[in-house]
């Protein structure tokens, strides 16, 4: 009896200090909210709906089969068309701090991307995106039920008082059938990046597996002005054990202009990213032909604003033999970057300098904390 | 009749554990230095200008009741060089903002936290910024920690201090960011360096 007693007060108890909401039970958007009448009509909670160019195609339903969980399926064919599904959430979600859902795929490894529409975002069809479920699954999704819990801090940008729906987009070719249940919104903070990545010792900024903005959800792209080019593409071809993906660079440096690849560590207009107690950069590499240069860069908020960034060196400076046709792992000290605001970091680049036109593979970018005993040899 | 008073005593229960779910959630904590990040989503780091510096990391050899870590504070505060002459500074600061969403503290009267030195002679003041104090990178500070323990000094021991909120005059319902801030005026020679321990810190 008395162990009844407690867990009846520390239910009571606990349930003060975090709440949990469904679909349902969140606070309804703030009163005088624009919405189109489209959206009036057509917009209720929990309503499932989808958006595709054809050929690529999506279907969404409640699947009493499934206990009522929410069948999701795709089809994309080609990086040509696209597709995705949503569930309407017409919610005002700025106490809530956690979204958690549960998935299972039909056969696993189904990929998509997690979005998030407020009532402005919804009316120009441009989701704030998070980044692939394999940032939240490292194993991606499997046959099993898995628990995905994701920090609604990562939808920045956002406006979360005015939240119109949540948004699954398949931005890779293929086609799967998956289950998402018991979408529940937290006022408790149930995942933090820092605790993961000292779980680890390292953080792994980009896989390059499934999605073009890197695991930290912020954007990725090359930059180039002509007659110098370069284009990125996530690699089927360049294997670095299993079958996952590698960033290919495709460049053509010429006598002027520029060519490289970005990926940042801030959210633009957002959070800077504090590498001070980290002690390296690494990342494996390898050429189409062997011989490839480029140096490598870093910008602090400082750098980000004048739009350049510090460079540690050529490739070949920290890679004995430099580039060759086998995959490599390279190191790189971030003192090599010389005097930056590594409290308030921004980009990591890859800087094609010297007249070249080649084609160079990239993968498992991460950056290695210092050990503790390393902070206090400092000291 | 032993089930209602059974039936009666759940009750009686039920209804104290109400009294109790209501004053437990006046307590809030908000780090209790177990995992790397803080317990509202927000980094934590040091903060520092030279010749001034500091070093913080969660450790497991200090920790406040019977078991877990705490946030370990090294500093070295000087009075003079640097920026403007000074010394510079130093100290630890750990954000309430999670995103674009400020921390509101109106519910709560005082901050607490767990406090022991190395030598028990160390001192600082807690600095809380809002929305327009993060905007200007700096925080509004409390008086000398030692004010707000019941012994007036740091010593070797766990003590328990207690900060009203009260001392702090900015917008209360959007803070971002809550440091322990190792400032001159608290050193008698206007420098000082050594070690502190915090744990349990919590809204109360």
């Amino acid at each position: 009896m008395r162990k009844i007693l407690f867990f009846i007060i520390f239910f009571i108890s606990t349930a003060a200090y975090a709440a949990t909401a469904t679909i349902e039970q969140l606070p309804k958007l703030p009163e005088g909210t624009a919405l189109f009448e489209s959206e009036k009509t057509f917009g209720r909670r929990g309503k499932l709906g989808g958006f595709a160019l054809k050929p690529s195609k999506y279907g969404i339903f409640y699947d009493d089969k499934q206990g009522g969980a929410i069948k999701m399926m795709y089809l994309k064919p080609n990086d040509k068309t696209f597709c995705g599904t949503y569930v309407i959430l017409m919610a005002d979600l700025s106490n809530y701090a956690s979204l958690t859902f549960m998935v299972k795929g039909k056969t696993g490894n189904e990929a998509f991307e997690i979005g998030l529409n407020d009532t402005i975002s919804n009316k120009r069809e441009d989701a704030v995106m998070v980044g692939s479920i394999y940032r939240y699954l490292p194993e991606g999704a499997t046959t099993e039920w898995q628990k995905v819990v994701i920090s609604l801090a990562d939808f920045y940008g956002s406006d979360m008082h005015k939240v119109y729906s949540l948004i699954f987009h398949y931005n890779e070719i293929g086609t799967g059938a998956f289950w998402i249940k018991d979408i529940q919104f937290h006022t408790e903070h149930l995942f933090n990046i820092e605790d993961e990545i000292y779980k680890k010792g390292y953080l792994l900024l980009d896989n390059f597996d499934h999605n073009d903005l890197n695991l930290l959800g912020r954007k990725t792209n090359t930059y180039k002005k002509l007659p110098s080019i370069c284009e990125s593409e996530r690699a089927e071809d360049a294997f670095l054990g299993g079958k996952e993906r590698a960033l290919k660079l495709i460049y053509d440096k010429q006598s002027t202009g520029w060519a490289g690849y970005f990926t940042l560590l801030n959210q633009i207009d957002g959070e800077y990213f504090d590498l001070s107690k980290y002690k390296d950069v690494s990342f494996m590499i390898k050429g189409a032909k062997g011989g490839e240069t480029f140096q490598i860069g870093m910008a602090d908020r400082n750098w980000i604003n004048i739009g350049d960034s510090l460079k540690a060196g050529q490739i070949e400076d920290f890679l004995p033999g430099g580039v060759t046709t086998d995959w490599k792992e390279v190191t790189i000290p971030l003192s090599k970057f010389g005097s930056l605001d590594f409290t308030q970091m921004g980009s990591f680049v890859i800087d094609f300098n010297k007249k070249q036109k080649g084609v160079i593979y990239i993968d498992n970018l991460r950056f290695t904390l210092k050990t503790k005993e390393e902070l206090l040899a400092e000291w | 009749m032993k089930k209602i008073l059974l039936i009666a005593s759940v009750f009686i229960l039920l209804f104290s554990s109400v009294v109790y779910a209501k004053d437990a959630a006046q307590v809030f904590l908000l780090d209790d230095f177990e995992k790397a990040g803080n317990l509202v989503g927000g980094k934590s780091n040091t903060y520092e200008k030279e010749p001034s510096k500091s070093l913080a990391m969660r450790v497991s050899e200090e920790f406040y009741g019977n078991a877990g870590r705490s946030l370990m504070i090294k500093f070295d505060k000087k009075s003079e060089g640097g920026l403007y002459g000074t010394g510079g500074w130093c100290g630890y600061y750990t954000m309430l903002r999670s995103g674009a969403k400020y921390f509101d503290i109106t519910p709560y009267k005082t901050l607490t936290f767990q406090v022991k030195g190395v030598k028990g002679d160390e001192n600082f003041k807690i600095g809380l910024a809002d929305r327009h104090w993060e905007e200007l990178g700096d925080s509004v500070k409390s008086e000398d920690v030692v004010k707000y323990i019941p012994t007036g000094k740091i010593t070797t021991e766990w003590q328990k201090a207690v900060v009203p909120l009260d001392v702090f005059f900015l917008d209360k319902k959007e803070v971002s960011s809550l440091a322990f801030c190792f400032e001159s005026e608290s050193f008698a020679t206007g420098s000082a360096k050594g070690t502190v321990y915090i744990d349990d810190l919590r809204l109360e």
